[in-house]
């Protein structure tokens, strides 16, 4: 009865606003309260984030993305992608996709997206006689599109919560979001060809000058993926270098910040994102070890194996069920919440790691443009100032070839797994944080 | 009130400060490692741990700056929704719990620093770990405080529109 009490009152008190972290640890320290643990283990199991090895990229990457928001990389990702596709029916629409999602591994799907590259894109693509509903869906759509391409943020955190290595993890994401990619690049297509877009001609020179003019940020990805899989350094060192590397760029080379005066803020600002989901997975260690402990994954497993017989149906039954999380919870806070007690229930059914973790975060991404309450609906409305009942209508084509590319990405396992067994990354238990202490 | 609030922002600008070069020494720091070990095959063997306990200072100081920007993570599903003046009571409701919970951790992030003062143990360069570890209960202490003016300017704003209706 008061158990019952309690998860309600704090579920109540959840969807009242009240901040994440302080609910779990709220609901952390009534447990151990109640089988008489002191209070100060759930710090104990927060500081033990400061042992994670890969702790350290969280805040470069994060850092490196605002950065590059705040300077030119979106103006001149976006004249190089319409050199590059400009000519090809539906071509603008492309340059969407494929520069958002470049910038969303850079920035992890904070919403950043949709102001720095939306803004820029959503004129271009009313000017070109796209409609108004397609262009506002695929910006919408775009702000998370790109979140399983390396080195995103969402990537990141599941690999350190789930134990799985980053360096497998950045591998693994590559052709599904490619697939994504494609999928929504046929409705590109097929719109353009339907609203009679015009189409520009291919220029080499033109190509030419929006590479030189770019040519310092493009290979960033690469130098990322050669040093990381080239062996030249792990996955931390990558982010300290893409850091160094971008603050370079862009505060000398660029000159697209300055120092004075951009810097101070973009740090704050980014840190403020960093803070935001450090003390969430800090708060989170406590209750998760508690409910490790308390074999809680362990029950829900055979309370599932009543009802769900295969691995089929368990991965039908997972896909609901994190639709239903991610159209109420940001990417970050249901990665620390949810994966620790899927994972032992994925293992039970002989779901690899990798797969869960690109089904987890399909998902997730999908819930971002789900109605009621997905985040990119809202940041969408406030940034282009449209009531958010018309972006429910306008994201249901997009949001159909997002489960369509989910459906895909579930049932076909080897999608996720193909590149791993190419490359030949042997699954060495990761340093996540459980294994740390 | 107003000198908590004047103290709370003279914080935040130190907070500004603090976190510009913390990050600033992060990337320089492990930048710098990773030139060491790829071309000396050489490295300072105190920045990893250091540099991982400088993201967890970063980590405080940044949430610390959500509180007062009021941009923490929540799952807000039902805020979205409901009336101006319920939103208002829900907000005084959420500050209210937000100190009492918070006032928890510090409680339980002062004891965990104590027991580590006790233990002398040290983390790196000489500097005992409940050094590195003030900055969880002086964190959670800054959350706090901001949660309590959050509450008390909530709580001041519902008291007037509840005079303008009436």
């Amino acid at each position: 009865m008061t158990t019952l009490l309690f998860t309600l009152g704090f579920i109540a008190l959840a969807l009242l606003g009240t901040p994440l972290f302080m609910i779990i640890g709220g609901v952390a320290f009534v447990c151990f309260y109640f089988v008489g643990i002191d209070p100060s283990a759930v710090i104990v199991e927060m500081y033990r984030i400061a042992s994670a090895p890969t702790l350290l990229t969280i805040p470069l990457f994060t850092f490196a993305g605002y950065v590059m928001a705040e300077s030119g990389t979106p103006k001149r990702l976006i004249d190089v992608a319409k050199a590059c596709v400009g000519w090809v029916p539906g071509g603008v629409a492309i340059v969407t996709l494929l520069t958002c999602a470049f910038f969303t591994a850079f920035t992890g799907a904070s919403g950043v997206t949709i102001i720095a590259m939306g803004g820029l894109l959503y004129p271009i693509l009313i000017s070109e006689k796209y409609s108004e509903k397609f262009s506002l869906g695929i910006v919408t759509t775009c702000g998370s599109l790109g979140l399983l391409f390396p080195p995103s943020l969402p990537l990141i955190l599941y690999g350190l919560v789930a134990q799985v290595s980053i360096d497998q993890l950045f591998i693994a994401g590559i052709l599904p979001g490619i697939l994504l990619i494609i999928l929504l690049s046929f409705y590109s297509v097929y719109q353009g060809i339907s609203f009679h877009v015009p189409r520009s001609a291919f220029h080499f020179k033109e190509l030419g000058r929006a590479l030189w003019v770019a040519k310092w940020e493009i290979p960033l990805p690469l130098l990322i993926l050669v040093g990381i899989y080239g062996g030249y350094f792990t996955a931390t060192e990558a982010a300290s270098v893409t850091a160094f590397y971008v603050l370079i760029i862009e505060g000398l080379i660029y000159r697209d910040i300055s120092f004075t005066k951009d810097l101070p803020r973009i740090i704050r600002e980014s840190m403020i994102l960093v803070g935001s989901i450090l003390i969430i997975l800090g708060s989170a260690l406590g209750f998760t070890n508690y409910l490790i402990d308390e074999q809680v994954p362990m029950k829900i497993l055979d309370l599932m194996k009543v009802y769900i017989t295969s691995k089929i149906m368990f991965l039908m039954v997972l896909n609901i069920f994190l639709i239903i999380v991610g159209c109420m919870m940001d990417i970050f806070s249901a990665i620390i919440v949810v994966v620790p007690l899927i994972i032992p229930v994925a293992k039970a059914f002989d779901v690899d790691p990798l797969h869960l973790g690109m089904i987890f975060l399909t998902n997730l991404e999908i819930g971002y443009l789900t109605p009621p309450v997905g985040i990119n609906l809202f940041i969408s409305s406030m940034r282009f100032r449209k009531p958010v009942l018309s972006l429910y209508r306008v994201t249901i084509p997009f949001l159909l070839i997002l489960l369509l590319a989910l459906l895909v990405i579930t049932y076909v396992p080897e999608l996720s797994t193909y590149l791993v067994h190419v490359f030949e990354l042997n699954s060495i238990h990761a340093p996540g944080l459980q294994s740390a202490f | 009130m107003k000198w908590v609030r004047s103290f709370s922002e003279l914080i935040s600008r130190l907070e500004n400060i603090l976190l510009v070069v913390f990050v600033l020494f992060m990337i320089g720091l492990s930048f710098t490692q990773v030139i060491l070990r790829n071309f000396f095959s050489s490295g300072f063997n105190w920045a990893d741990i250091c540099l991982r306990n400088i993201v967890l200072w970063v980590g405080f100081m940044g949430a610390s700056l959500a509180t007062r920007d009021n941009r923490h993570i929540t799952v807000d599903a039902l805020t979205n929704f409901i009336s101006p003046r319920f939103k208002l009571l829900a907000e005084v409701l959420t500050s209210i719990v937000s100190v009492g919970i918070g006032s928890i951790f510090v409680w339980a992030s002062v004891s965990f620093v104590r027991s580590e003062y006790e233990s002398e143990s040290l983390a790196f360069l000489g500097i005992p770990f409940w050094v590195v570890e003030i900055i969880i209960p002086v964190g959670f202490g800054l959350i706090t405080l901001r949660f309590f003016l959050k509450a008390m300017e909530d709580f001041s704003k519902l008291i007037t529109s509840e005079n303008a209706s009436s």
